[in-house]
């Protein structure tokens, strides 16, 4: 399982889009057991900020630091540490649920959980692992199904099942409740909950109230220039 | 952008990657036809309209067979390959693909040996037929096959570049063709003198020695330029 010392440390982080400065002087330190709540109204940022610790995006300045480290510079040992659900959920509607897991598997998961999921497996055949990820949230009977036939929530619940999966310390969420009914909440709420314990983090975006204690809440509207104007973010 | 050799270098990592993906693209192609049929019917169309603008003059025709033949191979693979990372970056696969630890560089070979395989081997097999509409001589048919299959291979992985660089603009099509015809000009130029030398009777090992470097060269150096390319159109 993930280290148990982990952390991950925003450093004045600032970022513009156009000309408009998206966030500035964003600091947040987070230990393991702890998550982060990125708070803010629309526009303000959150999906930024989430591909900014992702990697995905790197036109910013500032540091991201895990374990004292720059993300940078650790490349794939950080991508190795981080599952990333974003706005799309990073499912080929052509294959069936059981497909989209193992192949998730073979380039994410650990070299024992890909030698039975992708080289042996028979592909019409699920794994044990695969299917039980899936049963957690209700697709055991859909998961030979090609997810084009899936509903929206269904499918969101696919790429959900990867938390199920994943022995990544850091989960990084855009908006995971989405299109996800109440049981499916329940469910995820009671994943984090599991997941913190663990001293895993979790850094997501939601704006479903979140009763777990573990959570901090960093809110992009007050890292906003107010006027918004790049001219007086120059002279501050 | 992080060099292929910094990564996490195990060769099970590699191959791992690669075969997932592989199998995952072939798998889709299978189950969405139109991606292998499209570019095979778009050759035999175009080359049919060829043949009625010609006329009867089976010479005439035979004249222009070759430049005909490469032309519109070179057409059908480049217009089946805007698609080719665009699903993924929509249903996020991409993002997926790319915050993976295991080797981008042989994620991206994988993904383009796939298209490779259900353009170049479709166009092998139906280069008969060519021959029989353009008038070439039955002899010369297993070095068109050969020529058009190398060819198509160099095609996808140079054409690949310009698909990485233009997926996240909602009209790539055309731009991918200002982007990379100028670079597919080494293989019209030898792909047609292979035919002509083959139609002339002379020996044919050059055009193919240089065909086959060609290939190693663009398999080699072409994923380099399209993991730089995907990463900057994710970037924004």
């Amino acid at each position: 399982m993930s280290p148990l010392a982990t952390q991950l440390e925003l450093n004045s982080l600032y970022c513009e889009r156009g000309e408009r400065v998206l966030m500035q002087n964003v600091n947040q330190c987070l230990e393991g057991g702890q998550g982060l709540r990125i708070a803010g109204a629309n526009g303000s940022g959150k999906t930024t900020l989430l591909r900014m610790v992702s990697g995905l995006t790197t036109d910013f300045s500032g540091d991201i630091r895990w374990n004292g480290r720059s993300t940078r510079d650790l490349g794939a040992l950080f991508r190795a540490q981080l599952c990333y659900l974003g706005h799309a959920p990073g499912v080929k509607s052509a294959l069936t649920p059981i497909e989209n897991l193992q192949w998730w598997q073979a380039m994410n998961g650990s070299s024992a959980a890909t030698a039975d999921g992708v080289s042996v497996g028979n592909p019409q055949q699920g794994t044990d692992l695969e299917e039980r990820a899936l049963a957690v949230f209700g697709l055991a009977p859909y998961s030979q199904m090609p997810c084009a036939r899936l509903s929206a929530g269904q499918q969101r619940r696919v790429a959900l099942a990867r938390l199920v999966l994943s022995q990544h310390a850091l989960w990084v969420l855009d908006e995971p409740f989405t299109a996800i009914d109440q049981d499916g909440v329940v469910v995820l709420e009671k994943m984090f909950d599991e997941h913190l314990i663990r001293g895993g983090m979790i850094v997501l975006t939601t704006h479903q109230p979140l009763r777990s204690e573990r959570m901090l809440t960093l809110d992009l509207d007050a890292h906003r220039t107010e006027a918004g104007g790049i001219d007086e973010a120059r002279s501050l | 952008m992080t060099h292929p050799a910094t990564m996490q270098s195990d060769n099970e990592s590699m191959f791992r990657i690669l075969h997932a993906i592989f199998q995952r693209d072939l798998r889709v192609y299978f189950r969405t036809r139109g991606a292998w049929l499209n570019p095979l019917i778009f050759v035999l169309l175009v080359i049919t309209l060829f043949t009625l603008g010609i006329g009867p003059d089976v010479k005439q025709l035979a004249l222009n067979a070759t430049a005909i033949i490469w032309v519109v191979a070179l057409l059908g693979i480049m217009l089946s390959l805007d698609a080719l990372f665009r699903s993924d970056y929509e249903d996020g696969t991409l993002e997926q693909l790319l915050l993976s630890p295991r080797p981008l560089y042989f994620a991206i070979i994988g993904k383009v040996a796939a298209h490779w395989l259900v353009t170049g081997l479709p166009m092998l097999l139906a280069s008969p037929l060519f021959a029989l509409m353009l008038g070439i001589p039955i002899s010369i048919v297993p070095l068109l096959a050969l020529g058009l299959f190398l060819g198509s291979g160099i095609l996808s992985f140079i054409g690949a570049i310009g698909a990485a660089v233009t997926v996240s603009l909602q009209t790539g099509g055309l731009l991918i063709a200002l982007i990379i015809l100028p670079l597919y000009v080494p293989v019209i130029i030898f792909g047609a003198g292979l035919l002509q030398y083959a139609l002339e009777g002379w020996s044919v090992v050059a055009p193919l020695m240089m065909l086959s470097g060609l290939l190693c060269a663009a398999v080699v150096l072409a994923p380099l330029a399209i993991g730089a390319g995907l990463k900057i159109s994710m970037d924004s």
